[in-house]
Parts: C-alpha cells; sequence; structure tokens
C-alpha cells in the first residue's frame, strides 16, 4: 500500500489563501483519495477546525514551545528530540551524507528531503542503503526537484520498494508534482484504477485562483492543451484508437480530446472536421485543395484555423467552385 | 572525464507539431542559426512530405547552418522518402511503429510488415548515400524482443543509429534505462533517446537513456511539442552539464529561447 502525502498547504503562506479555499483544497483532495496532508503553522491557525476524514502534518521547529496541535496526526522535526509523533526530518544534499542517517536509525519514522540529484548516481544502491537502515515503511521520500528529476524519483521509490512520498500540487515549492506521481502510478501499477480525478480541473482551478497564477496550458495532467491534437498522423491515429496516442483517457483526468485544425492537419482532420460542422464531404480534388488552403492560411497567421474561418474556407474552395 | 552526449534538436519538426504553433520559411531559418550557434549536433528540419516549406527550405537550410547536421523525418513509404531525397539531408530519418498497438491497431499492418518496410526504405536511402536512422515509435509500450530482433535487421543493412521514442510519455526513468540497455547488449547500435513530458519525467528519462549508453538525446527549444512536450533542451543541459559533456552554449540557448518566444508572439489571432 502506498501513500502520497500531499504538502501543497505547507507551501502556499506567501498566497494566504482564505478559510474556505483551503477546506474547499482538503474536500478535492479527499475526492481523489488523498487523506494525507501536510500543512503549515500558518494554515493551521487560519483554518481553525481541521475538517475530518484527514491525516494532517505539521512541521515543528526545536523552538516551538507547543508539544501538540490538536487535530495533527504527525510532526515533521529537524533537530528535535524524538517524541511520540514526530518524523524525524533529514535534509540530504549530497549521497555521500547518506551515512550520517545511520544515527538516526532509532527514529520512529523518516522524512528524507533532497537526495535530487541521484540519478546521476547508483540511485538503486542508494535506495537500498536508506532501506538497510530503517525499514522501508518507515522512510518518507521527499525528493527535490532542482535537476527536473524529483517526479522520477518519486516514483522510482515507489516502484522499488518506498511506501510513502511527499509531493505537491502542480509540483509547487520544488517538489514531485502530486498529479504526475499518481497518473505514473496508475498506468505503471494501475495504482487506484477505478479512482475518478476529473476533480482535478477543480483542483487547478483553485491553486490558480490562490496562488493567482495560471498553470500552464501544457503542464503533464493538468494543462488546458494537452489532449489537443493537430497532426495529421496523430490525428488519424486517435481516430482509429485513441489509445494509439493518449496513455489514458483524458476523461479520467477531466479533460477530453480535441482536434485542432491548422499547418500540419491531414485530409482525415479536414473530413472529421466537415462531419462536425455538417459540412458536405468534399471530393478528393476539394480535398486537397482545401487542405492545402488551409494550411497556407496558418501559416500567413502562423495560427491554428478555427471553426468560423474553416467555413470560411471551405465556402471559398467548395461552395463557390460548386456554384460555378 | 564527463561522458559526451550529442543533441539532436527537433524544435522545427517534432516542437512545431504542437498545435498552435506554427513556424514560417524565415522563422525556421533564423532558429536553425542559433540551433547551430549553440552547438547542436543535428537539426531535425522537417517533414518533407507535408509540403508546407518546400525543397527550397532544406537546401537553403545546408546553406545557413555551418556545423549542425540537417536530418528530415519521413514516413516508410517510399514516395515520402524520394521527397526527402530531393532535400539533399544528411541523415534521412525514418519513423515507424514498434508496438503492436500501432502496428496492428493503428496502420492496420503486421511484423513482417514493418521488417520489410526498413529494408525497402533503409536501400533506398543508403544507394542515394544519405545517411538513415530508423526510429522505433512507440517503443515505451512495445515487445523487448520484437524490438531486438528488429534493430538486429537495421544493423544488417547498414544502420548505424537506432532511435527509441517514447511517442505517448509514459516511461519510468528505470524502465527507459532497461530497454536501451537490453538493445544494446544484443546489439551494436548507437542509441538516440526520444523522451515525451507527459508525466513531467523527459529530462529523468533521458538522464536514465543515456546512463543506459544512449549517445544522442533528442530536445526542442522550451520544451515544445505534442501534448506536454518534449524534453526542455534548458532543462536538460542545466541538470546535466556537470556530470555530462552536452556542448551547448548556455548562454546563447537563452537567446534561442527568446527568439522563438518573440517568435510566438507574432501569432495573428
Amino acid at each position: 500500500m502506498i501513500r502520497i502525502i500531499d504538502s501543497t498547504l505547507a507551501m502556499l503562506d506567501k498566497y494566504v489563501p482564505t478559510r474556505e479555499q483551503i477546506q474547499k483544497f482538503c474536500i478535492f483532495m479527499k475526492e481523489i483519495g488523498i487523506i494525507d496532508l501536510e500543512i503549515s503553522k500558518q494554515i493551521y491557525k487560519e483554518i481553525k477546525e481541521l475538517p475530518k476524514g484527514f491525516r494532517f502534518y505539521m512541521r515543528k521547529d526545536s523552538f516551538d514551545k507547543q508539544i501538540d496541535y490538536p487535530g495533527i496526526y504527525k510532526y515533521f522535526a529537524n533537530q528535535r528530540k524524538n517524541q511520540e509523533k514526530d518524523i524525524k526530518e533529514s535534509q540530504m544534499n549530497d549521497i555521500k551524507e547518506i551515512v550520517h542517517l545511520r544515527l538516526q536509525k532509532d527514529t520512529n519514522q523518516v522524512r528524507i528531503v533532497g537526495l535530487d540529484d541521484i540519478f546521476f548516481h547508483d540511485y538503486l544502491y542508494i535506495f537500498d542503503e536508506i532501506k538497510k537502515i530503517f525499514h522501508k515503511d518507515k522512510i518518507i521520500f521527499c525528493p527535490e526537484d532542482t535537476y527536473g528529476c524529483a517526479t522520477g524519483l518519486a516514483v522510482e521509490w515507489l516502484l522499488n520498494g518506498g511506501k510513502e512520498v511527499t509531493t505537491t500540487f502542480a509540483g509547487c515549492g520544488c517538489r514531485a508534482a502530486t498529479e504526475e506521481v499518481y497518473i505514473a502510478m496508475y498506468i505503471v501499477k494501475r495504482y487506484k484504477p477505478t479512482q475518478s480525478l476529473d476533480v482535478l480541473v477543480k483542483i487547478k482551478k483553485l491553486f490558480e485562483e490562490i496562488t493567482n497564477e495560471k498553470i500552464s496550458d501544457f503542464k503533464p495532467i493538468l494543462g488546458e492543451k494537452i489532449f489537443q491534437v493537430e497532426s495529421g498522423i496523430h490525428v488519424d491515429g486517435i481516430l482509429k484508437n485513441p489509445a494509439n496516442y493518449e496513455a489514458y483517457p483524458p476523461e479520467k483526468v477531466g479533460q477530453k480530446t480535441e482536434i485542432i485544425i491548422g499547418k500540419h492537419s491531414g485530409c482525415n482532420s479536414i473530413l472529421m472536421k466537415c462531419n462536425y460542422l455538417g459540412l458536405k464531404k468534399p471530393n478528393d480534388e476539394k480535398l486537397n485543395i482545401l487542405l492545402k488552403q488551409i494550411k497556407l492560411r496558418s501559416v500567413e497567421t502562423r495560427n491554428s484555423i478555427s471553426d468560423i474561418e474553416f467555413k470560411k474556407i471551405y465556402k471559398e474552395v467548395v461552395e463557390n467552385e460548386a456554384a460555378n | 572525464m564527463k561522458q559526451q552526449i550529442k543533441i539532436v534538436d527537433t524544435t522545427l519538426r517534432d516542437g512545431e507539431q504542437r498545435p498552435g504553433i506554427v513556424l514560417n520559411v524565415e522563422d525556421k531559418l533564423e532558429l536553425a542559426q542559433i540551433l547551430d550557434e549553440i552547438g547542436i549536433f543535428e537539426i531535425e528540419a522537417g517533414t518533407p512530405s507535408i509540403g508546407t516549406e518546400g525543397i527550397d527550405y532544406y537546401l537553403q537550410i545546408r546553406e545557413k547552418v555551418k556545423k549542425a547536421k540537417i536530418s528530415v523525418w519521413s514516413r516508410s513509404n517510399t514516395k515520402d522518402i524520394k521527397n526527402a531525397i530531393l532535400c539533399n539531408p544528411d541523415i534521412i530519418h525514418i519513423g515507424i511503429p514498434i508496438s503492436y498497438v500501432q502496428i496492428y491497431s493503428k496502420l492496420k499492418k503486421n511484423k513482417v510488415w514493418v521488417h520489410n518496410k526498413i529494408s525497402e526504405c533503409m536501400d533506398l536511402i543508403l544507394s542515394e548515400n544519405i545517411q538513415v536512422t530508423i526510429g522505433f515509435e512507440d517503443a515505451s509500450r512495445a515487445d523487448e524482443g520484437f524490438m531486438i530482433e528488429t534493430a538486429k535487421l537495421i544493423k544488417d543493412n547498414g544502420g548505424n543509429i537506432l532511435r527509441i521514442a517514447d511517442t505517448v510519455g509514459v516511461l519510468t526513468p528505470q524502465r527507459a534505462y532497461q530497454i536501451i540497455r537490453r538493445i544494446k547488449d544484443k546489439v551494436d547500435l548507437e542509441i538516440e533517446y526520444h523522451g515525451h513530458n507527459d508525466l513531467g519525467m523527459a529530462v529523468s528519462n533521458s538522464i536514465m537513456s543515456v546512463k543506459a549508453g544512449a549517445g544522442y538525446i533528442d530536445c526542442t527549444l522550451l520544451g515544445i511539442g505534442e501534448r506536454s512536450g518534449n524534453c526542455n533542451l534548458k532543462e536538460f543541459v542545466k541538470s546535466t552539464s556537470h556530470f555530462f559533456e552536452v556542448g551547448i552554449d548556455k548562454m546563447r540557448l537563452y537567446y534561442a529561447e527568446n527568439m522563438l518566444l518573440d517568435i510566438f508572439h507574432k501569432k495573428v489571432n
């Protein structure tokens, strides 16, 4: 059983999310099956009453006088004496530091943060060495994204016997992205295969609202345009069988395939668009002219062709010619 | 000594296939020049058979680019390859589906057809004294035994470089490593890795491919490409430059990215 601890609510302090936004985020996370959430002290104070049905984690500093915060399941602590609810946090900036973990082998549980460059080393050996020090059930791995490898590292940890990872929505705060790890595990290991993830679209909107920053249209899993397809070969393949070019159904994550017409379109896309717009199927000769005109227009405007433009070109090429 | 990697830039071919991105001939020539200047080993200039640029574009790019090799992409049919030959490239790359889902479901063909096509295409290109590389499309979902068997055929036909394409972007780092290592262990071919970023692992997978023995990595400026894009050139260079020798001028790379962004801003809505 793997566990993804989402730490997004520990990364949003500078945006000062409202109580309603925090509650909504928690509910949405539960809808995708994630009930382990790390929150910051600021979020804890803001939300006042923690929603039920979650395991909340929080970071505590050594100078924190308060021993326990009601409702918190466990604490990440790096200098504190090992308390019952503490998870020792170790920042590992270099593989050589792994030997230091041996000094902590008696801790209840450990969270290892960092190790962002271990793909350049024998990372499977490093994982094994860590697992020799602690039982694999006692380790939470929290790779950082300095080398653009955090998602890859989190996934590899889970595929090689690790049980728990810490991630964040959209990878905020230089972490592995929750949704990427989730879908990767779904594809590779059939992780929660029947779980609907269409609420990801709502989480994305909420996240954008909180941070006031737009998530890229091409962000893996979340981007609005990742299921758009234009190139003739790909459209043809998708029309025959979506699995040809889609690793998972877009509907799984609340999206849908969208065929775009433009410079790279092929005849099948044009026919599909004619059908979609209720336009009569052109003969082969007209189809080739139509395709050529569409490509030319697309190059002229450096853009794809809208339905309105498509109809206009169709009229010029097919209907006007027919009238002549 | 750092491991040497050759970067194949496919901004002008696979990158441009991102819906909504359109580059005209002038844009492409300008980008090709800067890609050459920053140290790209091979520039994949386009797909001649789609006919949007015309042969002149490919001839011009040969004149403008001083160091990088120029390659063109082609499907595995004779008409397309003849078109590609007219463009006088250094390399013609043939993309051919290798997974059963793509061979049987998309092409409605079979394994024998794939082998026959590869032999036919390679004969045609090599007879023109042009280098040929073969790309296994959808290698991530393919049968390893069939890939190795096909790789041997490529070697026997005189091929030197095999491209492994994670066409739908589903590889994990260890799986990328295993596929490349197992092919390399059985067949003496150089390997080029072509990753997509659908699961946010294009950089990780490219790094692991190099560790498995890939000598060529495909990238695009700004990571543009189908769906979530290809391996982002800047991110790959930034991540790996302490460990691998990629031969890319990082400062000029920023300039190239800005040039591409400027082109995007010329879009007419």
